[in-house]
């Protein structure tokens, strides 16, 4: 053993406080299911959290060899016992055995070091790349902070999805809903959007926080090494709850994702939470009640289901600047049964957020990815946050695809269309062809000013609708190569300016008559 | 959960001044009118639980690893009883595995100055910061 470790040992001894004070404590009458009832612990609060001396009925040798703390949350104080839910192995916790108190309300242990690593609810590492020094620590429950705390969203927050960033922007400290069945790309838009955080200047990028809730562990493992391949990780915290673990440390885990964002918003920095997703937390919370006997109401949630989710997106805030300007921007994700988009868990999360991503099953197997309907998404606060450029390039395009969708199911009777419409058709097409995006693949916003400027000024005219990504992956290379003033300027000013159209016109000339070949059908 | 309602009843009437045998004559007549004497078991259990917890909370408890540490520790533990306002006899029992020391407890609180309990607190500080 070095001796730096011996003297550290030393001096622990040394200043180790062994008096002890008297505890309050209580029994546990009962166990099952994850829930304890304990007798006594008179003083007990709600959302306290308790410890269960494991250590009671065993050897010294045994409590030495299984030093792991057993907690324990309070949820439900009742006239004659208190009911707690414990996190983590409830085989651990036998009838008459102890409970104390911590006089602690449940919070997680919170520092920049937890940027860039996997945890668990409890701020626990699940990455075994050791402990994580904690600065502090912030209460999983809060209340959200005030209109007067609050200034309205202003900044963008770029996902990297062209379709997204032109209709429906999401700003800084805005809460916007992915909604869709399974498999239509939920978690690939909040993943994409984690990733194309790497194209923001390092001084205005986002602290990331992916939450997990219940989800199968190769999905997560997944998710990490996907962000650790895009060179994510280093600004985005995972925090893991997997399906095989007990309904309260899903039911924390989202709570524990707006602790950790607010930590960093406090200190003046811009967050991203996507919370994948409030379904299974709204499950593993009607799991818990139905435990914890609280009287079950529709479809079996409890009455404080609608206070659960809003309570929790409600943390997600841009802060005045007198509170250092810092925020939180949440993407809640829900899980809808065949398009029903009014479940019970469905509609309250889409009164609660500021607008909504809606991905549909059937433009998926269609191959339009991502598989946005961009008639029922909205964003209710974004575009006051869109930058000028964008808000320029994009006008067009909801107009455009708006007419097309119209066209499109008048299509299917008409046999003979003039060629007003079909022209209409083939554009809306097009249109339709440059938003689909591969996945992981997130796009820088000067680029897809770049690209939307280009088809709105008809670069696309005149070619295969097959080619429409082949033309944009050439002209935005050839702007890359030989105009990389106009990406820079776009970067720096986030206007499109008289000069910088002019250029871009310009170029576009250029690029179509030097790439002719892209213009005819294969 | 029936079975806990009729114990906590028992319970009461008992407290209440019922003696014991008239309580149970009456339950038996109760649970045989209410068709219910499957539950007889369970409330018995239930009950012997409630009364073994009530001794337990009225009475000062000391635990000591051996017999002898009772006369050792006397003066800290009297001055534990008092600081828990405790009253009466403590019951004291044995438990080999707190190595040394004593633990008091008394209506809910509870004071560790077992040998076992420091030595883990120590053993926990020492790994934790060994880690960080």
């Amino acid at each position: 053993m070095s001796t730096a470790i011996i003297e550290r040992i030393k001096k622990e001894i040394e200043s180790l406080d062994l008096n002890t004070f008297a505890e309050e404590v209580g029994v546990v009458t009962s166990v099952a299911d994850g829930v304890a009832e304990i007798d006594g612990l008179a003083s007990a609060q709600m959302m306290e959290m308790v410890v269960f001396d494991t250590d009671k009925d065993r050897s010294l040798k045994e409590a030495l060899e299984d030093s792991e703390v057993l907690y324990g949350l309070i949820l439900n104080l009742e006239e004659e016992v208190v009911k707690v839910v414990i996190l983590g192995e409830s085989t651990n916790v036998r009838e008459g055995m102890f409970v104390k108190r911590t006089e602690q309300l449940l919070s997680v242990p919170v520092s920049d070091d937890v940027v860039g690593r996997v945890i668990s609810p409890l701020g626990e590492p699940l990455d075994a790349r050791g402990a994580i020094k904690a600065d502090g620590h912030m209460p999983i429950e809060r209340v959200a902070f005030g209109v007067m705390d609050r200034s309205s969203v202003n900044e963008p927050i770029h996902t990297g999805i062209k379709a997204i960033d032109s209709m429906i922007p999401i700003g800084r400290g805005q809460r916007e809903l992915i909604i869709g069945d399974r498999q239509t790309g939920k978690t690939t838009i909040a993943i994409d959007t984690i990733i194309n955080q790497k194209n923001e200047p390092k001084e205005s990028r986002p602290i990331c926080i992916y939450v997990a809730i219940g989800q199968k562990q190769s999905k997560t493992a997944n998710i990490v090494r996907t962000l650790e391949e895009a060179g994510a990780m280093e600004y985005t915290t995972v925090i893991s709850t997997s399906a095989s673990e007990a309904s309260p440390l899903l039911y924390l885990a989202p709570f524990a994702g707006a602790a950790v964002g607010e930590y960093f918003m406090l200190k003046g920095k811009d967050v991203l939470v996507v919370f994948d997703d409030l379904s299974k937390h709204a499950v593993a919370y009607r799991q818990m009640s139905l435990l914890l006997r609280r009287p079950p109401g529709r479809e079996a949630y409890p009455g404080d289901i609608f206070y659960l989710h809003s309570r929790l997106l409600e943390r997600s805030a841009k802060l005045s600047e007198k509170l250092g300007g810092g925020s939180i921007t949440a993407l809640p994700i829900i899980e809808t049964q065949e398009g029903d988009v009014s479940a019970y868990i469905p509609t309250n999360v889409i009164s609660i957020t500021d607008g909504q991503i809606f991905l549909e099953g059937d433009l998926f197997n269609k191959g339009i990815r991502p598989a946005l309907n961009v008639g029922i998404s909205v964003s209710r606060v974004g575009s006051s946050a869109q930058t000028k450029a964008m808000k320029k390039v994009s006008g067009k395009i909801r107009l455009e695809l708006a007419q097309f969708r119209e066209l499109e199911a008048f299509m299917q009777f008409a046999s003979d269309l003039d060629e007003e419409t079909k022209a209409r058709i083939e554009s809306g097409r097009k249109f339709t062809e440059l938003l689909k995006q591969k996945q992981n693949n997130p796009m820088p916003f000067y680029k897809q000013v770049v690209s939307l400027y280009a088809a709105n000024g008809g670069i696309m005219d005149g070619a295969p609708v097959e080619n429409v990504r082949a033309i944009e992956d050439a002209y935005l290379s050839y702007i890359e190569r030989d105009h990389k003033k106009i990406f820079d300027t776009i970067e720096s000013e986030k206007a499109l300016t008289d000069d910088l159209t002019a250029q871009m016109d310009k170029a576009m000339t250029t690029f179509k008559d030097s790439h002719a070949n892209l213009y005819t059908a294969k | 959960m029936l079975a806990e309602s009729y114990a906590k009843a028992m319970y009461e009437v008992i407290e209440g001044g019922v003696s014991t045998p008239k309580a149970f004559e009456r339950l038996d007549a109760v649970l045989v009118r209410r068709g219910h004497q499957k539950l007889k078991g369970p409330i018995v259990r239930t009950l012997s639980r409630y009364a073994k917890q009530k001794a337990v909370s009225d009475a000062p408890v000391v635990t000591v690893a051996i017999e002898s540490s009772v006369k050792q520790f006397a003066k800290e533990i009297a001055n534990a009883q008092k600081s828990f306002d405790a009253t009466g006899e403590p019951t004291v029992f044995t438990d080999e595995r707190q190595v040394g020391g004593f633990t008091f407890q008394y209506k809910g609180k509870y004071l560790d100055r077992s040998y076992k309990g420091k030595l883990v607190k120590l053993y926990r500080n020492i790994t934790t910061s060994l880690i960080t």
